[in-house]
């Protein structure tokens, strides 16, 4: 990683071309549809052009456009549940979203998975259990798995301490196996 | 199975962990087959999820972000801050609960003593002492005048109790005191009982019981006679009130000095029981310095004490005196010779005109709810025009001047 001070400014069009492609595959995994990824997409780099005079290398480049991009996605999660909120005047939605989601349990004698994994249609299955995960296990389980990040990485990219980004995507990757295990073939 | 080892299995498949702890899981994926599961299944679903293909950009994406940016670019910053949508029920709750207890404020019987400062039915509501201004502070001031005229106010605690016997006169003042006529202006400096008939007149221009003198009732303050803003007016706020307080204060003050009025030797009708119809609640003593008693009856404005326009109109008052010591002291304090014309009291009582040398009764009505006195201001030399006999009564009396 380059150090601070070190980084040298590139322009926007050389930004863009590195980065957009990155960052529409962050946003179409974490949003699941193509529509939503890039408006989400477009959203974030246009914040990364706004705010990239002012990147001074203190991390990676990829890293501080995945934030960027991680963070907008968040806003709107956390707009969609407030939408979500006012239109049932609900107080019930203050509750944990975790709480209603399945609850994980070891494996046990489930099904081996790979019989529904080298089905057609994987992708889509995939991307539905993906899409089932709370936002912060959904950023994990993306930037580990499709982006390659390191521990580290995705610890800066979220703002979480490196030891719970392990224990998270252990707990997304368990979830993601239940998940996928009862997903119809 | 170890669900501490379990839970490194994730790491393990990252190769993430210290040698210590893979070395630690590599024996227990060896030993034991549901640990092996375990990580075959996590290997798989790690693999299903980076099978997940990677997807070019679409089609005019990049002219599509330009248009925004450009679209986006013009939007003037915002100059606002919008509240993150998880702090907005919290908002939403915090608001309500300022609303609901303004509501529960204004819901709420303000704290409010009644004073009323003036004369003559002139009030303002203020709220206590310790919230009024500290200059208008009267409950202090009265306080260090009554130390001061002790003496007087025992006078004053004397009358009270007799007044509650309803019998037997008091005497306040120094000169015009008379039997059944308690005078709640007060000369200290004798003033001469013949030729002073104005200033006779002054001292019952002030409010006299109710009991042993009814009188007429307060006519409505005029916005001419009131102090602005201060009629039954309660302010909006404490500035409004500050400010209100403030202007009666100078007024009230001024027409103090003006007045030669040098201290108040009671301040609460209803513990003297020198009330008249819950409007006399000051009684005031001149100073020696005071002007004539004839400079003092100028204008309505001048014993009001209000600060607003000043009347020319002489005050004319009617008292209805219902025992020959009433009508003797009201004879004597207006500083009329001779003696007051028969009245066969207790069946009839006397109404008697208090007004400037020369004045005198027209003639009086007693309607139905009320006693109307018709008077002249002028015209009449005999002091006897100023009395008239009538059925004795309850019914207030008002007067009314007559060209």
């Amino acid at each position: 990683m380059p150090g601070p001070g070190s980084y040298q400014q590139v322009s926007e069009q050389e930004f863009l071309e590195k980065h957009s492609e990155l960052v529409f595959n962050l946003a179409l995994r974490l949003t699941g549809n193509r529509s939503d990824a890039e408006d989400l997409a477009q959203d974030a780099l246009i914040r990364a052009l706004r705010a990239l005079p002012g990147f001074r290398g203190d991390s990676q480049l990829s890293t501080w456009v995945y934030r960027i991009t991680v963070n907008a996605w968040k806003n709107r999660v956390r707009a969609e549940k407030s939408r979500g909120f006012w239109k049932t005047i609900s107080f019930g939605a203050f509750g944990n979203k975790d709480e209603d989601e399945p609850v994980y349990e070891p494996a046990g004698n489930d099904a081996p998975l790979d019989t529904e994994l080298e089905k057609e249609g994987t992708n889509a299955v995939v991307q539905k259990a993906l899409l089932q995960l709370d936002a912060d296990d959904r950023a994990i389980v993306v930037l580990r798995e499709i982006e390659e990040r390191s521990y580290g990485e995705i610890a800066e990219v979220l703002g979480l301490a490196e030891g719970t980004v392990k224990s998270r995507l252990f707990r997304a990757r368990a979830k993601l196996k239940l998940l996928l295990a009862k997903a119809p073939a | 199975m170890n669900d501490q080892i379990r839970e490194k299995l994730s790491a393990y498949l990252d190769g993430a962990l210290p040698d210590a702890e893979r070395q630690a899981v590599e024996l227990e994926i060896a030993r034991s087959e549901d640990m092996r599961l375990e990580l075959e299944a996590l290997r798989a679903v790690s693999s299903a999820v980076k099978g997940l293909p990677r997807e070019k950009l679409p089609d005019g994406f990049a002219a599509r972000l330009e248009s925004r940016r450009a679209r986006e670019g013009s939007t003037p910053p915002r100059d606002y801050f919008i509240l993150p949508p998880a702090y907005r029920p919290l908002a939403f709750a915090l608001s309500t609960a300022v609303v609901a207890l303004v509501v529960w404020d204004r819901t709420q019987t303000p704290d409010i003593v009644p004073q009323r400062v003036g004369w003559d039915g002139e009030t303002v509501g203020i709220k206590s002492a310790a919230e009024a201004p500290p200059s208008f502070d009267v409950s202090g001031r009265l306080a260090a005048m009554e130390e001061a005229g002790s003496a007087d106010k025992a006078a004053a605690n004397e009358l009270t109790a007799k007044k509650e016997d309803d019998a037997a006169p008091a005497t306040l003042g120094k000169q015009h005191s008379a039997p059944g006529k308690p005078l709640e202006i007060q000369e200290s400096e004798p003033a001469p009982s013949a030729g002073g008939a104005g200033a006779g007149f002054a001292a019952l221009s002030a409010p006299a019981p109710a009991d042993s003198i009814p009188t007429a009732p307060a006519s409505p303050p005029s916005a001419a006679d009131t102090i602005e803003g201060s009629t039954g007016y309660i302010a909006r706020n404490e500035e409004e009130r500050s400010a209100i307080n403030e202007r009666l204060y100078k007024g009230f003050e001024e027409e103090k000095k003006r007045m030669g009025i040098a201290r108040i030797v009671d301040k609460d009708a209803e513990e003297t029981g020198l009330a008249s119809g819950g409007r006399d609640l000051m009684a005031l003593q001149a100073s020696p310095e005071a002007p004539s008693v004839a400079q003092r009856t100028g204008s309505v404005g001048a014993v009001r004490g209000g600060s607003g326009r000043r009347s020319s109109a002489p005050i004319v008052k009617a008292l209805a005196l219902k025992t020959p010591e009433a009508l003797l002291a009201a004879w004597a304090a207006a500083g009329l010779a001779g003696e007051p014309p028969a009245v066969k009291f207790p069946g009839e009582m006397a109404v008697f005109l208090a007004c400037p040398p020369g004045c005198g009764i027209v003639s009086v009505q007693s309607r139905k709810k009320l006693v109307v006195v018709l008077y002249k201001d002028t015209g009449y030399d005999d002091p006897s025009a100023r009395v008239r006999a009538l059925a004795s009564s309850e019914k207030p009396v008002v007067v009314k001047r007559v060209e």
